[in-house]
């Protein structure tokens, strides 16, 4: 039996879809392509119009320059900042939010779960357009219920969740955490599934408070899941674009790594595509540097290796 | 109809919503032939850049004539037709106003007798910049030059504009001003005497069987007359366009019967001559046409949407800064792409 | 089993507040009027889910998604599981790294961005395939292969490799052994890479507004232009639309909380 023969067909299946557009962007990344020169016309296009409109130049690291040090810099470096704010916001809150939620629903004494697990799980499988929407509500300044309860509580002017720039970012956290929170509950579910009941019972004969037991028995037992399930989720916040793009770009676009990138790419006279993989590719760097640091760090390999 | 008299030819139409876009962008390198399509005449500069569009310059000459509107052009050369134009203008129920406001002070009138939140607010305006551009317009001002392809944000007449709609105008606002929905509905359920908007929202107004009647904006006095920004729904010749697909367009534009067909059922305001509008909407954004701004088309327009936008948002819909100031961050940022 | 009355009110609030987002997407699916009431009142009736139900592209946008989505299930696992018991089984020149490089890029494969794009684009257009839902399900399952690689990697770690001896020893050739002898104990971990690549075709937007066209459309791509409409969106059938397009997802993710219970430690 041949092993390399039975990876083949799938890596070269996932080869040929994604690493050459990863390439091929990649390489842009280091033209100055924009809508001027890019893409190309096909090879059977007329002569004339070919010569009118020649392919990208070759500008080495200029892009990268520029994000670095040009006029695009400090907007960059203030959507890396901001971004990493937004995951030292985020993750605790859908982590914490999903654990909560998780042991609530794994908890013996608490009765129509059934019910209340397929009600929770629906964030997940909501397309994101219609989360967005949901939230539009919740946080409409005027007829939302989040500023309609502030406003009952005595506070005279409730923010503007939308136009504010600072209100609007604190939205996306709570968004985001509302987004997660499913992947992280299920994976506290199964993990606790998984734990034997005699270590339960065990501690109980044994006199252990709940606190007790909570620390020294759950919590190392879902320790391991916990981690994976926050290492893949902050990696997620990382990425975190679509839903800003579509709340409001352009109060958010300077918060967010990606969303910088493309603003930069299709707010430019001429779509600076170049400039866009530049910012794009820089980013991935970081997610891959990222996902390796943590995956070192919390020992997620550890395992991976055997078989 | 036009199939009926060439029998040899097939329209088909699809519809590519909603990145209309990036679908014919990516079309061009793969050759995907199709031969036109249908925008406002905004985007000729960026598809001119991005080789999608083949100059039709002689193949039109014949019809140029037909045509009461100036047909879009980018750099001296036609890219295709205009069928309709299109506004903004005031569109007022009748049941809470009787005849259009002459003045912008019978407007202020109007907008204060019915501005009492939260049952009813004053007007239904979408604060965006492309509603909003009439007043900077109005006052000398302009947010994009297309011949020197320069930004005039700074220009102390836009700055007059922007502080004009911020005192006079935004105070009567309904809630959540920059959501195109929210101030559609405002109007559609009767919780304000008028709203801002164009013929393509005349569908929804009928819909909710309110009796209304559209006039322009209405000047402030003699030096200072509302020009908002205003678009020529057209078709695009691209590179791909065959001669039939041409001939098509020209029909299309340019026939008498075709242009009635589309004045009576789609309420479209033609462009070319000789056209009858019995229509009294029609004919209101036909009034509203007289005094719009056409929109740029160079490429180069494409970041000043977005800055004035923020402009929008952080001066005169909030107020997270000032007027003058979020004008000058919105400059240096422009400047950084080369638009001063 | 005691009851706690604290701990289920606890719970029935928390499930209500986190639902409460969805619960006005549903109230609003049922109103009259098509926009949110703005201090109008609420009239609910059915007309937007039969309006929905009426429309032929619904139907047909269901049909073309569940053909990708299906589609997409297929070719993932008929890849990925011989893959994942290479890994598992085998070592060979290569294995650790190719390995990590699945895991790490299970993450970073996401911004494609538009170069990328354009790139994907002109292979699919250059081989004809472009408006084809199988094309673009062979998309999604090669972009799914690292993740469901692994996935099924750590689950037959688990598996005892008795069984697997004993066919070899009675001389069973690499198809028999795959299908006969491992498949059928890696039902709980196949269903849950089932679930996923299913739900992840599904709910594909970009790739498939770019790729499709009329007849093909998948379901989302309808949905989404219900809310484009330049002209005055009608927010009521939107939300009808959605939620109907929203149950399958939810039905598989309410199955695939049942199969992480029954012993899938694998996952961690």
């Amino acid at each position: 039996m041949r092993p390399p023969l039975l990876i083949l067909p799938g890596l070269l299946l996932f080869l040929f879809f994604n690493l050459w557009p990863i390439v091929y962007s990649i390489y842009i990344s280091f033209t100055n392509a924009n809508i001027r020169n890019f893409p190309q016309l096909p090879p059977w296009a007329p002569e004339e119009l070919k010569h009118a409109r020649p392919p990208p130049d070759f500008v080495g690291l200029a892009n990268y320059a520029s994000i670095f040090t040009g006029p695009a810099s400090a907007g960059f470096w203030n959507a890396v900042f901001w971004t990493l704010v937004f995951v030292a916001m985020s993750v605790p809150a859908k982590v914490a939010l999903g654990t909560f939620v998780g042991l609530l629903m794994s908890s013996e004494k608490v009765l129509g779960k059934s019910v209340m697990k397929a009600l929770l799980i629906v964030p997940w499988a909501l397309p994101l357009i219609l989360s967005v929407v949901a939230w539009r509500y919740v946080f409409d300044p005027t007829y939302g219920v989040v500023n309609q309860m502030l406003y009952s509580l005595g506070v005279s002017k409730p923010p503007d969740w939308f136009v504010n720039k600072d209100y609007a970012y604190a939205a996306m956290v709570v968004i985001e955490a509302w987004l997660a929170y499913p992947f992280i509950m299920t994976v506290v579910i199964g993990a606790l599934a998984n734990v034997p009941r005699t270590a339960f019972e065990a501690a109980q004969i044994d006199g252990a408070g709940r606190w007790a037991v909570f620390t020294q028995i759950t919590l190392p037992l879902i320790k391991r899941p916990l981690i994976y399930a926050s290492v893949m989720t902050a990696a997620a916040s990382l990425q975190f674009f679509l839903v800003a793009f579509l709340w409001n770009f352009i109060q958010l676009y300077d918060r967010f790594m990606l969303a910088y990138g493309y603003y930069w790419a299709f707010g430019s006279p001429f779509r600076e595509y170049g400039l866009a993989a530049a910012v794009l590719s820089i980013s991935a760097l970081v997610i891959s540097a990222f996902m390796i640091l943590a995956i070192r760090l919390t020992g997620l390999m550890r395992g991976m290796y055997e078989s | 109809m036009y199939m009926q008299s060439r029998p040899n030819v097939q329209v088909v139409f699809e519809n590519k919503a909603p990145d209309l876009q990036t679908a014919v962008l990516a079309a061009i390198s793969t050759g995907e032939k199709f031969d036109l399509f249908i925008w406002a005449h905004d985007w000729i500069g960026l598809m001119v850049e991005a080789g999608v569009l083949k100059s039709v310059d002689n193949d039109v000459a014949d019809v140029l004539p037909k045509f009461a509107a100036s047909i879009p052009q980018y750099k001296g050369r036609v890219y295709g037709l205009p069928f309709t134009a299109e506004t903004v203008a005031l569109i007022c129920n009748k049941k809470m106003v009787t005849e259009p406001p002459k003045t912008f002070a019978d407007l202020t009138k109007i907008m204060q007798q019915y501005h009492k939140p939260p049952q009813s607010y004053g007007i239904a305006y979408i604060v965006n910049p492309y509603f909003v551009s009439a007043w900077i317009h109005g006052a000398g001002g302009y947010y994009f030059d297309d011949k020197t392809e320069k930004q005039g944000l700074t220009d102390p007449r836009s700055i007059a504009g922007f502080e004009f709609f911020k005192k006079n105008i935004m105070p009567y606002v309904g809630p959540n001003p920059t959501d195109y929905n929210t101030q559609v509905s405002l109007f559609l359920s009767g919780q304000t005497p008028c709203m801002v908007n164009g013929p393509w929202s005349i569908g929804a107004v009928k819909k909710a069987g309110i009796d209304f009647f559209v006039a322009p904006l209405p000047p402030v006095d003699s030096t200072y007359t509302p020009k908002p920004y205003g678009g020529l729904k057209m078709f695009y010749t691209t590179i791909y366009a065959s001669k039939e697909a041409i001939d098509f367009m020209k029909w299309f534009t340019t026939d008498p019967q075709a242009a009635k067909i589309l004045v009576q059922k789609l309420g479209y305001v033609p462009v070319i001559k000789d056209v009858e509008i019995q229509d009294p909407v029609v004919q209101g954004f036909y009034e509203a046409i007289k005094n719009f701004y056409l929109m740029p088309v160079s490429p180069k327009m494409q970041p000043v949407w977005g800055a004035v936008d923020i402009v929008i948002q952080n001066a005169i819909v909030s107020d997270q800064k000032t007027i003058t100031q979020a004008v000058q961050d919105a400059a240096k940022d422009l400047c950084a792409r080369g638009l001063c | 089993m005691r009851a706690s009355l604290l701990q289920t009110s606890v719970a029935v609030l928390t499930t209500f507040l986190l639902f409460y987002p969805v619960l006005q997407i549903v109230l609003l699916s049922l109103n009259k009027l098509p926009y949110f009431r703005i201090g109008g009142d609420f009239m609910p009736t059915p007309e937007s889910f039969q309006w929905v139900l009426q429309q032929p592209e619904f139907w047909r946008g269901l049909v073309n998604s569940l053909i990708a989505a299906g589609a997409t299930v297929v070719i993932v696992i008929a890849l990925a599981l011989p893959g994942a018991y290479a890994f598992s089984r085998y070592r060979f020149k290569g294995r650790d790294s190719l390995l990590s490089f699945y895991v790490v890029f299970t993450q970073v494969s996401g911004g494609l961005g538009i170069a990328g794009l354009i790139a994907l684009f002109a292979i699919v257009s250059a081989l004809g395939l472009r408006n084809n839902l199988l094309a673009l399900a062979l998309i999604y399952a090669a972009g799914a292969i690292p993740y469901h690689t692994w996935l099924l990697k750590t689950y037959i770690d688990t598996i005892p490799r008795s069984a697997e001896e004993a066919a070899l020893i009675d001389g069973a050739g690499a198809a028999t052994l795959l299908l006969r002898v491992v498949l059928p104990l890696m039902a709980p971990a196949l269903a849950v890479s089932a679930i996923l690549s299913f739900i992840g075709a599904w709910g594909e937007l970009i790739l498939a507004n770019l790729f499709l066209s009329g007849e093909n459309r998948t379901l989302i791509l309808w949905i989404y232009s219900l809310m484009s409409n330049v002209y005055s969106v009608q927010w009521n059938r939107f939300a009808a639309a959605a939620l109907l397009y929203a149950i399958p997802p939810v039905v598989l993710y309410i199955i695939l909380q049942r199969f992480l219970r029954k012993g899938l430690a694998f996952v961690y």
